[in-house]
């Protein structure tokens, strides 16, 4: 309780780390609306996934925040200021999906350029964090290779080593998963792991839905330049245990009543196969079986069902071609 | 209001701005004024009346002539003018090295319309082109001419003219058979030039002939062999720029004629004017030994050879057969176009 | 002044590849310039000294310092990739002005270098050949080599800040536009003295306008002429002014992010 209390305080003193009110983006005199209309708010320390289809207007809002791209309509703020204000640069880290860096250098070479540029080359421990930035990735063994020279991942390693080196406290990373092997996509969650740790928050745009929700606190779902949804990673999984009955020896209803009382869950749905246990979040699920073993209910198997980002993906697409459906009847019609 | 937050990387400075917007402004102002109100300084080359040309006239070395030709026949040319006079003759340096070194004469054309003087002016002076500048000795012959240039342009042109004019000068004294006035003028082109300068064969050569008509033996000799000794640590990249060295050991006594005439065939590039200054040289020579009768067969030879009668040792033999009494009109060489040394 | 966009650019430059071809071309040029300035002949050497000094050197050097790196995006491999550079603290301005000096440094350099060269090859193919080579190097050189420098700079970084295809129109109606509007409004200009007041203002409009494309400063004809010309060095620092406001404003306005490729 002191806790959400000192944080809520907290909040109150500093603005969030992005707020985006009304944006609208669009391209060829405005023939094309990439961005209609969004709004978004991330809160300081969040780790926050943009999700959506492809076209959805991911990067354009990535874009966007970054001042990178201009925009029609709309207020963007980073930490209270204009997204292309110095103060903001000076604490943004950026991940471009497409990494085409400067291939004369070496990784050293780039790293320190990229020092300079974020004004941390005065820094003590310049050196030191160059070092650290390219064991974060694990290219400390190609540093003095030249960047023509890597392949795609290696880019995407030497990517987010850029990032991590300008010692960020928001930053942006597009698809930083994109080309990397298992390995890699271990390295990435490591570095997401740790920047959460330091609070820094970080926007990421991704594909690797299950990556996300490993690690991420919020989303947001685009689609079509449209806000969807927003909102916490862990209200979405979802707090519904499935228990299927053991050869269709359907329980007694009271029974089936008094176990579920015992253990304080809701019962939400029952059937000859299988009942739904909706939990209230005290609970957990051994309380759950051992109230239903102690009322001798015979299980076959229980377990939760895990509706993640992947099903919102899966919604999604499923009532685009219902909307397809739909108008495809309208012009029959 | 329009207010641009503070810090903004994405926006134009506005201080960038003031000042992009008060220097235009002063640009501006700047050009306006100098359109309507500024008053051009009065011209300050003081520009003398063209006069017929004096071809006697023998000081060679006295203050070359500038002549200045301009047209206003046309607006094209008038503005050509204007700018020659707002630019060029308006510059400080340019000003002064004119008033102080040559007499500048102003010639006003008007295309089909000039005056017959300004017409055999510049038909004198092959001016082709107007407005040019052209700078002449003071009997009128041609020295150097220049059209359109920028200031530091046209001061190294009079800077070259004014070296090139005293050359100019000797050669023109050798046409005169004016032997002392050669002798001076080729001293001076020499003296012009640093001590380890390579020296021309072609000066240097007529110098000691005419050293040898003024009676200084001994002073043509040095100033051949001074010219052979400088001259050694020239690199000639084509064979043929060696020439007239084989004339200068000649008139050394260092080669027979024979020889010579040898040598002078070996350089392929201008074997006719080769050929033909060899047997000026040795002609000269003859004439400076007192075997005037074999000189004048050679010079004869020489004087009325078709194919380089504009060359100046064709002139130059002429010349010494009019000291010797023979008629060759002069003035029809004046009008040839072309002279070669 | 950005110092890591001023390093970028320098090293950039004098990678190996970019090393020899300049010193390949640079070889030639100081032959052709030492052989010239053998000649005893002041014209000879004026020509040779406007070839060292002139705009088109500064032209060629500095939109090759400077061009490749701000005409294009991320497509060139060699390029800057600036949608990463611009997410960094460094404000379009300062990316814009630190080219300038950049690029006006690199001409500069090149310029003292192909004329310490040229210089040497004459002396010692005088020492050679003939007497003295002839000296081009004087306090006019030195401040036409500075006012050049800095001014074609401006307008090759002006140039440059337009994305590439404008940027190679933009150049060509430059040429034209300097070949055919000296001829036109420059000259006629002196006109005006004669003309009536509306051809005056014609001709000081026109010469506004001409005026834009003018990129250097002759220091010998401003120190000597009779009156200060006044306008001259306006114009010159205007247009100084007037190209880095104006690549300032295109580099603010494009947008350079893949999002829009």
């Amino acid at each position: 309780m002191s806790n959400d209390s000192a944080s809520a305080s907290h909040e109150q003193q500093l603005p969030p780390a992005v707020i985006v009110e009304g944006l609208v983006k669009s391209y060829y005199f405005g023939r094309i609306k990439a961005l209609d209309g969004v709004d978004l708010r991330v809160e300081d320390g969040d780790v926050f996934a943009l999700i959506g289809p492809n076209g959805a207007g991911k990067t354009t809002l990535m874009g966007c925040m970054l001042a990178l791209l201009r925009t029609n309509r709309g207020r963007i703020r980073i930490f209270g200021k204009a997204p292309d204000h110095i103060d903001v640069r000076k604490v943004t880290g950026f991940l471009p999906e497409r990494p085409s860096f400067e291939s004369w250098m070496n990784a050293t070479q780039f790293l320190k350029f990229h020092q300079m540029l974020a004004g941390r080359s005065n820094d003590a421990t310049a050196e030191a964090d160059i070092k650290h930035a390219l064991e974060s990735v694990e290219l400390e063994n190609v540093s003095k290779r030249q960047i023509s020279k890597y392949s795609r991942g290696m880019l995407q390693r030497l990517g987010l080593a850029q990032v991590i080196i300008g010692k960020p406290r928001i930053c942006f990373l597009d698809e930083p998963t994109s080309g990397m092997d298992p390995p890699g996509m271990d390295m990435v969650r490591n570095v997401l792991t740790q920047f959460r740790k330091q609070k820094v928050t970080v926007i990421v745009n991704s594909h690797h839905l299950d990556e996300i929700e490993r690690v991420c606190t919020r989303f947001a779902f685009i689609r079509k330049g449209k806000m969807e949804t927003q909102e916490s990673i862990s209200n979405i999984h979802s707090k519904m245990m499935i228990a299927r009955w053991a050869n269709g020896l359907t329980p007694d209803a009271d029974v089936l009543k008094t176990a579920m009382e015992e253990c304080g869950v809701t019962l939400a749905d029952v059937t000859d196969e299988h009942c739904k246990i909706v939990l209230n979040g005290r609970q957990n699920a051994s309380n759950v079986i051992q109230s239903l073993v102690r009322n001798n209910i015979s299980i076959e198997e229980i377990f939760f069902d895990r509706r993640g980002l992947s099903d919102l993906f899966k919604v999604a697409k499923t009532n685009d071609a219902r909307r397809v459906e739909d108008t495809m009847d309208d012009e029959k019609r | 209001m329009l207010t641009i937050e503070r810090g903004r990387t994405n926006v134009v400075p506005p201080v960038l701005l003031t000042v992009c917007v008060v220097l235009l402004f002063m640009r501006g102002v700047s050009i306006f004024y100098a359109t309507f109100y500024h008053k051009a300084p009065e011209r300050i080359v003081a520009w003398q009346q063209p006069k017929a040309l004096d071809k006697s006239r023998r000081d060679l070395l006295s203050r070359p002539s500038l002549y200045f030709f301009c047209d206003n026949s046309n607006q094209f040319n008038s503005i050509m003018t204007q700018l020659y006079d707002n630019m060029l003759f308006q510059n400080r340096e340019i000003v002064s090295m004119i008033n102080e070194s040559v007499v500048p004469i102003r010639v006003v054309l008007n295309g089909e319309k000039s005056d017959a003087l300004a017409k055999s002016l510049k038909n004198s002076l092959r001016v082709t082109n107007t407005p040019s500048a052209c700078l002449a000795l003071p009997n009128g012959a041609y020295v150097e001419s220049t059209a359109w240039q920028s200031d530091r342009m046209f001061v190294a042109f009079l800077h070259d003219a004014m070296e090139h004019s005293v050359r100019t000068a000797g050669f023109e004294a050798m046409r005169n058979t004016d032997w002392d006035t050669a002798c001076k003028a080729f001293q001076l082109d020499f003296e012009n030039k640093p001590s380890d300068e390579l020296v021309d064969y072609y000066g240097t050569m007529y110098w000691s002939i005419a050293l040898r008509h003024n009676h200084n033996e001994a002073r043509a000799r040095e100033v051949l062999q001074d010219a052979l000794k400088r001259n050694t640590k020239a690199i000639y990249f084509d064979k043929d720029d060696r020439w007239p060295e084989p004339c200068v050991h000649f008139l050394l006594g260092e080669i027979s004629w024979d020889e010579l005439k040898k040598r002078a065939s070996e350089y392929k590039k201008k074997h006719k004017y080769q050929a033909e200054t060899a047997q000026y040289v040795y002609a000269a020579n003859l004439l400076l030994e007192g075997k005037t009768e074999q000189a004048k067969k050679e010079l004869r030879e020489v004087a009325e050879n078709k194919d380089t009668r504009y060359y100046y040792s064709g002139k130059f033999a002429r010349a010494e057969l009019r000291g010797l009494g023979e008629t060759y009109p002069k003035e029809e060489e004046d009008n040839d176009t072309e002279s070669y040394d | 002044m950005n110092k890591a966009i001023f390093l970028f650019t320098m090293k950039r430059y004098l990678h190996w590849v970019n090393l020899l071809v300049g010193g390949v071309a640079l070889t030639i040029s100081v032959l052709l310039w030492g052989l010239a300035l053998c000649v005893d002949s002041a014209v000879t050497k004026e020509l040779v000294r406007s070839c060292l000094f002139g705009p088109m050197v500064a032209i060629v050097v500095s939109y090759t310092v400077i061009s490749p790196q701000v005409a294009n995006s991320q497509r060139r491999k060699d390029g800057e990739y600036l949608s990463l550079i611009f997410s960094r603290p460094i404000s379009r301005w300062s990316y814009v002005v630190t080219k300038w000096l950049t690029g006006s440094v690199f001409v500069l350099a090149i310029m003292a270098l192909q004329t310490t060269l040229s210089l040497a090859a004459a002396y010692i193919l005088s020492v050679m050949w003939r007497g003295h080579p002839q000296n081009i190097v004087d306090g006019y050189a030195i401040t036409d080599a500075i006012l050049n420098a800095f001014g074609v700079t401006a307008l090759v970084v002006f140039i440059a800040s337009m994305p590439q295809r404008i940027a190679v129109f933009v150049f060509i109606l430059y040429a034209y536009a300097v070949l055919f509007l000296t001829l036109l409004v420059g000259t006629a200009s002196f006109v005006s003295l004669s003309l009536d007041h509306v051809s005056k203002t014609v001709t000081a409009f026109g010469q506004m306008l001409y005026s834009i494309f003018i990129v250097g400063m002759d220091s010998y004809h401003v120190i000597n002429a009779s009156d200060f010309p006044v306008a001259s060095a306006v114009i010159y620092l205007s247009n100084i002014a007037l190209y880095l406001t104006l690549a300032t404003l295109i580099m603010s306005y494009r947008e350079f992010f893949y999002a829009n490729d």
